[in-house]
């Protein structure tokens, strides 16, 4: 009792003592359940995937053998993996540039306070709550080249010659997917500079008003450096999205007419569940993993930076 | 937010919103059709899924439906078999 009393107000947090002079396990003990799921579901499927990439294993049976780097060389000779890296480029060029831009002028357009507004931004923002599944079946249902929407449409105003197999042929087969994708993914880059034009103060608008600025110019040198942080978000989550493409390329065309839209992650998935060869599916999939770390690490870094 | 310095004075005039020009009025249009375009799909979706499979094929999939059912949902059902999934 009259040592409790005696024990001065500042002595140190007595867990905290305790914990300082206890063995070094015990901190570890205390981090032990998140490292264990972290190593068991992060970093063991890797280093065994990376193991993978080096071996011809079928993905089936018992046997496989160390082959080196033979299935990263075979990757250079694969004609189709030279048409996935251009897919996915001209995929990641149009569905980051198309809904950013989109994004943007709508945001631009629907700020203002009126009471047409929230009901557009409801219906430009409606596809992004779709499952993609639902949206792949959906554009593959317009597509149709007989029932289709689309080439129903263009038979009716008189386009006849425009009506065609818009997922069947190799012309048309990979803007047919890009379509829906710009479709779904304009709704969320609207928002968010959506909220970002509504921080930015009036008083700008009107200082540069009254300097006899014009629309434009009101434009170029306040909105759009004022909104400098949000483009930089934007832009690094739409990178990631569009280098994750496959569901939408998987449901609507499975890579085909052909080869003509397969991308990195349909062909990787291609070979390691159906040509059973787990081996080079793998080696594809660590170098997807490799690109899309080395084309994040500038965010990660800023944000880091930034903390 | 929503008060405009116009909305405060009283009269006719301030019943309508303050801005309306030309170009205004040219850009809600360009936005109201690209809704429209947007919105098209869902609305063809939800159009077709309450009509009888052979009203779409007679009339094509732009028409209004003819008759209206509600057979389909059911039907999706037991052909998905989401009762057993």
């Amino acid at each position: 009792m009259t040592t409790t009393a005696a024990r001065p107000a500042t002595a140190p947090d007595p867990v905290r003592r305790r914990l300082r002079t206890s063995p070094m396990w015990v901190p570890w003990a205390f981090a032990l359940p998140g490292l264990a799921v972290y190593l068991l579901f992060l970093a063991w499927p890797v280093i065994s995937a990376l193991a993978t990439s080096l071996t011809d294993w079928d993905g089936l049976s018992d046997t496989r053998r160390f082959v080196g780097l033979a299935n990263y060389a075979a990757m250079l000779d694969d004609t189709v993996v030279g048409i996935a890296a251009t897919n996915n480029l001209l995929w990641c060029l149009v569905t980051i540039v198309l809904p950013m831009s989109l994004g943007l002028g709508l945001a631009v357009v629907l700020n203002r306070t009126s009471r047409t507004s929230p009901v557009f931004r409801t219906i430009f923002y409606t596809p992004a709550v779709l499952p993609l599944v639902s949206i792949a079946s959906i554009w593959a249902w317009l597509y149709n080249p007989d029932t289709g929407a689309i080439n129903t449409l263009l038979r009716a105003v008189g386009l006849d010659v425009l009506a065609q197999s818009w997922l069947g042929q190799d012309s048309t087969a990979l803007w047919a997917v890009m379509i829906p994708a710009v479709w779904v993914r304009t709704g969320f880059p609207m928002l968010l500079y959506l909220a970002a034009l509504q921080g930015i103060p009036d008083e700008l608008y009107e200082a540069a008003q009254m300097d006899g600025a014009t629309r434009w110019q009101r434009f170029r040198r306040i909105t759009v450096p004022s909104l400098k942080d949000t483009h930089y978000i934007v832009l690094a989550l739409s990178i990631i999205e569009s280098f994750k493409v496959f569901d939408l390329v998987y449901a609507m065309t499975y890579g085909g007419p052909g080869y003509s839209t397969q991308v990195m992650g349909t062909w990787m998935y291609a070979n390691v569940f159906q040509y059973f060869e787990a081996g080079y599916g793998t080696a594809i999939a660590v170098v997807i993993t490799l690109v899309a770390v080395a084309a994040g690490i500038p965010y990660v870094r800023s944000q880091v930076r930034n903390r | 937010m929503t008060a405009t310095p116009s909305a405060a004075v009283p009269g006719p005039l301030s019943a309508r919103p303050p801005r309306r020009s030309p170009g205004r009025l040219l850009v809600t249009i360009a936005v109201a059709v690209a809704a429209l375009v947007w919105v098209g799909p869902l609305i063809l979706l939800v159009l077709t899924a309450i009509r009888p499979l052979a009203d779409f094929l007679a009339a094509g999939p732009l028409s209004l439906p003819g008759s209206l059912t509600l057979a389909n949902f059911g039907e999706a059902w037991q052909v998905g078999q989401f009762g057993t999934a």
